[in-house]
């Protein structure tokens, strides 16, 4: 719509308003549209009035008609904030001149049935029919003003014809009736749809602004939270950064401070002082504690500023439980506890960091010895589909059930309201929660609350010797971090799982360290001092590697019953030679066989690494 | 021996040198606090030993560690930080450092030991990078100090000796002059040396020798 004055939809106005406004807009827009067209209407009406008639009454007629005509369009379409302001009195003021105009077509239906001829009624009734047509649409679905009109032209129209007073002119008078009738319900009709319309569209119209409004409100309420959410972000994230610095800071004079401690007690081993020795004693026993709240204090700022690296490998627990479990047997039994440590009967794999882990077992395992006064504390490791399942169980107070939840926050503390140091600050279990997150461990707490707690862990299984196909995470090439992962030995023992290794040595001392080394490394170790044992053993279990001794007794050469196992299994089986020999001669000797020589003493890792390398296929030699 | 521990932390440097000489009473030592100190220092004595914080300030000390590289040849510099991440370690390793003192040391045992096996002439390094239990078990024991030909009895003398000054962290060409050879000797030397030692950089060379429990001097 292009009328200036068109009710903008979307106001405040009431629908009923709306929908007057609708029909005032709709009225302009006739008025302004049919201008012409009636022009033209009149103009052959007063032509033919004229020439039927006479021309003075026709130029009567046209004048005073115009003047109507000219009249009412300026009434509708100048004053545009007339019918903004009221639009009831807009539309009862042209409900007049509707009227009016309705009259000056009663003045043609007059002139020509009171001087006309029988024709000129004609014309007249046809232009009058066709102008009733017309105005349903001038009317704008307003009925007030079909009426003001029908009322005067057609009913004058109608009387007209009825005058008559014969059958043709009764039944045109009744069809006139009958057309206004029908004009006039036809406007009512479309008015009341079209206000139906208007209400339809001023509640869709409502329905929008409504989800308008919530959408922004709803952005808001969206802001307002990213704002709080950043807002804490940024606490924690500030929280961290002091506990980190915090920790750093205190961790230089603390070192310092055992430095000179460390110096008393040293000194102490010279000058006979027992009073001295009380007070270094007292303060070695002081840093040790500190440390160990400051250690915590780390682990938590590392793990909350998710600064930790997980270097995932495969793990076998049962021998690594049993080395991380020693200590914390050794402090339960001083403390007058009972120890259990519980382990499966087949090896079980776990997909996780050793480090980590340990840190993870260490704090419950510290906490079941600190916590319980007496009976029992323990580790069991039991298998379950899909997942390998560890247990760190206590007798001791256990954690009422409304605490077992907060325990895992951070400084959450049960029952240690002087907050006594040596009980900790209450960091443990919210280190041990943010680990288990870390290695993707399932962590759970049950305790009935008077018989004791049980942490159970369920860790991502590594499917054993399937794992071997996993590439080791983050085993690129990065000398820094192979080295680191060798560091925490936690090496990818997917390659070895069960991997046999036929050791040969006169040595028993050798055979013994082979075994401890890599034993422990997840590799059975069958052991042979000859080369004749070295044959029972691998026709009883077939080696995938073979170490031997480079000298062995009765002038045996370990390449030689590395050749002799080889034939006996009818393929060439990885093979390492290990050597003491310092002569030169010998060395070369060594070297000649072909096969990659190691030299004693052994190092663990250099071992590992060249039994990997050799199982793996690899040239020996350096990179 | 002559000592120089060089920390931005006087409180530090107090405790270490008092520490060092309660356990070690014939250690000369000095302290320096910044990098000028620790190089004039450096031009008035030959020390045997230098204990070098990594952070000094706001800067590494790489570029502290270079002049006093250069102007202490004989020295073996051990680096200290209170961070002993893997990645630190093997860096200052693949740089020439002797060895890695961690300011964060778990125990009393722990730094006792590191005191004593810097102080000592070995080569010493934090926690699991150093663990002596990957060593066979058959000559496994606490720290004693052994020579190089005790642990890597299979290297040729020459060998032994191009290992040493490696060992120590000087340059090809200082291991050339010292040892009266070529350049290009000295790298066939180190290429045979790591392969003997199943080693693949300096820094495992270093985390080996930590390792056997080598003494340098």
């Amino acid at each position: 719509m292009t009328d200036p004055a068109a009710p903008a939809l979307g106001g405040e106005a009431s629908a009923p308003r709306r929908a007057l406004d609708a029909s005032i807009a709709h009225i302009r827009e006739e008025l302004r549209r049919a201008g012409v067209q009636m022009l033209g209407v009149d103009v052959l009406l007063a032509l033919v009035i004229g020439i039927e008639i006479s021309p003075a009454s026709a130029l009567l007629w046209f004048a005073g008609m115009q003047t109507l005509q000219h009249q009412r369009r300026r009434a509708a379409l100048a004053p545009q904030g007339a019918a903004a302001a009221d639009p009831e009195a807009f539309i009862r003021s042209m409900q007049h001149w509707w009227l009016l105009l309705g009259f000056g077509r009663a003045a043609v239906v007059a002139l020509a049935f009171l001087y006309g001829q029988e024709n000129l009624e004609v014309v007249v009734t046809m232009v009058l029919v066709g102008l009733a047509a017309g105005s349903v649409a001038t009317s704008g679905g307003e009925v007030r003003l079909m009426r003001a009109w029908t009322f005067p032209a057609l009913g004058t129209l109608a009387l007209a014809w009825a005058a008559q007073l014969d059958w043709l002119g009764g039944t045109l008078a009744l069809l006139v009736l009958a057309l206004a009738r029908l004009l006039i319900g036809y406007v009512e009709n479309s008015g009341r749809q079209g206000r139906r319309l208007i209400d339809y569209a001023v509640e869709l119209e409502t329905e929008r602004d409504r989800v308008r409004s919530a959408n922004a409100a709803l952005e808001e309420a969206g802001a307002l939270l990213r704002i709080e959410r950043d807002r804490a972000a940024a606490a924690n994230a500030g929280k961290t950064r002091v506990l980190a610095s915090v920790s750093h800071d205190l961790r230089q004079p603390l070192f310092a401070m055992s430095l000179n401690t460390a110096a008393l007690g040293d000194t102490l081993e010279r000058i006979d002082d027992p009073y001295l020795a009380r007070i270094e004693a007292g303060l070695r026993r002081g840093l040790t504690q500190c440390r160990g709240l400051l250690d915590q204090l780390v682990d938590f700022a590392r793990l909350d500023a998710g600064s930790v690296e997980v270097r995932w490998a495969a793990l076998e627990l049962g021998p690594y439980l049993q080395a991380l479990a020693a200590p914390y047997e050794a402090a339960a039994r001083a403390a007058g506890l009972d120890w259990q440590l519980q382990l499966a009967a087949r090896p079980l794999h776990a997909w996780t960091d050793a480090l980590l882990l340990e840190r993870l077992l260490g704090n419950l395992l510290h906490n079941a010895v600190k916590f319980t006064p007496r009976g029992t504390v323990g580790l069991r490791l039991l298998p379950q589909a899909g997942t390998v399942r560890i247990e760190v169980f206590d007798t001791g107070p256990g954690i009422p059930a409304e605490h077992q939840e907060r325990v895992f926050e951070e400084f959450y503390q049960l029952d240690n309201p002087s907050r006594d140091r040596s009980r900790g600050i209450g960091l443990g279990l919210s280190i041990v929660r943010r680990l288990a997150r870390l290695l993707g461990i399932e962590l759970h707490l049950s305790s009935t609350g008077t018989q004791g707690c049980c942490f159970e862990l369920l860790l991502p299984a590594s499917g054993g010797p399937a794992a071997a196909c996993r590439p080791a995470d983050g085993a690129a090439d990065d000398p820094a971090e192979a080295m680191a992962r060798e560091a925490f030995a936690a090496e990818s023992a997917a390659a070895r799982n069960g991997k046999v290794v036929l050791a040969i040595d006169d040595e028993a001392d050798l055979l013994a360290d082979l075994d401890t080394m890599l034993g422990g490394r997840g590799y059975r170790v069958l052991t042979a001092a000859c080369a004749d044992e070295a044959c029972r053993r691998a026709r009883q279990q077939p080696p995938d590697i073979v170490l031997a001794d480079f000298r062995l007794r009765d002038r045996q050469t370990g390449a030689a019953a590395v050749q002799a196992v080889r034939a006996l299994l009818g393929r060439c089986v990885p093979a390492l030679i290990i050597t003491g020999e310092t002569d030169a001669q010998n060395l070369a000797e060594a070297d000649a066989s072909g096969l990659r020589v190691l030299h004693k003493p052994l190092d663990g890792r250099v071992l590992a690494r060249a039994v990997e390398e050799a199982l793996a296929g690899q040239p020996p030699g350096q990179a | 021996m002559q000592v120089l521990l060089v920390d931005n932390d006087r409180l530090l440097l107090e405790a270490l040198s008092v520490a060092m000489q309660a356990r070690h009473p014939d250690l000369q030592v000095d302290l320096a606090a910044s990098e000028p100190e620790a190089l004039a220092l450096a031009g008035e004595r030959a020390f045997d030993l230098i204990l070098l914080d990594w952070w000094l300030g706001e800067a590494s000390a790489a570029g502290c560690y270079a002049s006093l590289r250069e102007q202490c040849p004989q020295a073996r510099i051990v680096v200290m930080s209170g961070d002993d991440r893997p990645r630190l370690v093997y860096e200052v390793l693949e740089l020439g450092a002797a060895g890695f003192l961690c300011k964060n040391a778990a125990g009393f045992a722990e730094m006792r030991e590191a005191i004593d096996i810097v102080a000592r002439g070995g080569v010493y390094l934090p926690g699991r990078l150093g663990a002596r239990d990957e060593v066979s078990p058959s000559v496994r024991q606490r720290w004693q100090g052994r020579s190089l030909a005790e642990c890597f009895p299979a290297l040729s003398p020459q060998q032994q000796a191009v290992l040493r000054v490696l060992l120590r962290g000087v340059s090809d060409k200082v291991i050339a002059r010292e040892l009266d050879v070529e350049v290009s000797t000295v790298k066939t030397h180190k290429k045979i040396v790591f392969r003997r030692l199943g080693v693949n950089s300096r820094a495992e060379a270093v985390a080996l020798a930590a390792r056997m429990g080598v003494m340098l001097d």
